[in-house]
């Protein structure tokens, strides 16, 4: 019988760094791939054109298609070749999954990060 | 040498806990040319290939449909353009299962979904492209050829009785596609997967890190909630897409068959349901009928909803899924 031990020992330690060292690589190499951050992403088509962090004041020029506006924590579409100018009247977005979509020309700028899908 | 080993054996049950046969990533892609909308598919996959391979599932069998249904362009064989053209031909059977469903539903929501309404929305369709709006009388006279009786079904041999008659989907079409795609896709092997293709959103299995999550889009902008989505379906019908401005005053594209104009009753309808194409059919009838019509609707099939209204009060269904 073995006398009761209050103070771990350095094999106790040695057991608990591996674990804990096995838990950390698996946390880290666990998370799935591709989880949305928080910026705007620009796409044409299916080709990721440009991100950019919202909190960033800039202007793109998406390929002579449309030019979208960051600025204030928000994104906008100002200008677009477009017939409709759906993209255009759309309010500015600033919310993760909320999106502006130009679909004459397959133009979709998007807050990253929220709900899986927006309807 | 018992301690080493102890540390040895710890380090090797966590390895294997740690899943080395390799954890899926998300992929995600959209396509431009079904259904006259944006379409997204999201996956987890275990390789690109995996995934590039379930995209063509997905795209060829959305593709398939949206020909099959597209009343504005034939392909080369028997469609929904061809029959409202009353040529002559084999309706494909996916065609003569949404038109039943049609009937079934026509019934079931008392005359409020109704897929012979189309010479009706085809004059606000070119409406508009037009930008202009329609002529009262010229509507009177187009509703007086929505009865939906006079198509006649014979086997795959569908006939309009009424000549000046023309079908339209759009109330059901999508969700019914959308539906059989997730369908071809888990038959593919897609486990882990969610498809929306413009309002309609269909999720199947789990993310790594949980369930799909839904969000509904306030019509004043932002997300008005997001829930849980498992195996399941959402659709929302709103008057804040597809819509257009004739002197200041901004028209939807959801036209109520008892006034002939676009409802006014509601900012949106969202559907939470088991199917897609229940879901579709639903939300599109809702968003024309008032709360206490629409519960009663609601309460002969097993489906939940969240209604918005004008001055952006949300109501729930009871059953209506939690926020997350």
């Amino acid at each position: 019988m073995k006398t009761d031990r209050t103070v771990p020992n350095a094999w106790d330690i040695a057991v608990f760094a591996v674990i804990a060292l096995a838990a950390a690589i698996t946390l880290i190499f666990s998370r799935p791939g591709g989880e949305p951050g928080s910026s705007v992403e620009i796409r044409v088509g299916d080709e990721i054109f440009a991100t950019a962090e919202l909190s960033s004041d800039k202007t793109i020029d998406v390929d002579g298609l449309c030019v979208v506006e960051i600025s204030g924590g928000e994104a906008r579409v100002i200008s677009a070749k477009c017939k409709n100018q759906i993209c255009v009247r759309h309010r500015a977005i600033s919310r993760p999954g909320e999106v502006i979509i130009c679909l004459p020309q397959q133009v979709t700028v998007r807050v990253t990060g929220g709900p899986d899908a927006v309807i | 040498m018992k301690k080493i080993l102890s540390v040895f054996t710890a380090f090797l049950i966590l390895l294997s806990l740690s899943g080395c046969e390799g954890i899926p990533k998300r992929y995600s892609k959209s396509w431009f040319d079904v259904f006259d909308t944006a379409a997204e598919f999201t996956a987890y996959c275990r390789s690109e290939e995996e995934f590039d391979c379930l995209c063509d599932v997905a795209h060829s069998e959305l593709k398939r449909l949206h020909e099959i249904f597209d009343i504005y362009n034939e392909y080369g064989f028997f469609n929904a353009r061809s029959l409202n053209l009353q040529k002559s031909g084999d309706c494909p059977p996916e065609l003569c299962e949404v038109i039943n469903l049609g009937i079934e539903w026509h019934k079931l929501s008392g005359g409020q979904l109704n897929i012979a309404l189309g010479s009706v929305l085809e004059l606000w369709h070119d409406c508009r492209e037009a930008g202009v709006l329609p002529d009262g009388e010229e509507l009177t006279k187009r509703s007086q050829h929505c009865d939906i009786s006079k198509i006649e079904i014979n086997g795959s041999a569908v006939t309009l009785a009424d000549p000046e008659m023309s079908l339209d989907y759009g109330a059901l079409a999508k969700g019914w596609a959308v539906e059989k795609t997730a369908e071809a896709l888990c038959e593919a092997g897609a486990e882990s997967f969610m498809l929306s293709v413009g309002g309609n959103v269909v999720a199947r299995g789990e993310k790594p890190s949980g369930e799909w999550t839904v969000g509904v889009e306030s019509p004043d902008g932002g997300i008005l909630t997001s829930f849980n989505v498992k195996d399941g379906a959402v659709v929302t019908s709103g008057d804040y897409q597809r819509c257009y401005e004739v002197d200041g005053v901004v028209y939807h594209h959801i036209i109520d068959p008892k006034t002939l104009w676009p409802a006014g009753l509601w900012r949106s309808v969202t559907v939470a349901d088991k199917s897609s194409a229940e879901a579709d059919a639903l939300s599109t009838t809702l968003f024309c009928l008032s709360y206490e019509d629409g519960k009663a609707l609601l309460e002969k099939t097993g489906a939940e909803a969240l209604w918005v209204s004008k001055d952006g009060e949300i109501t729930r269904s009871e059953g209506f899924p939690d926020e997350n």
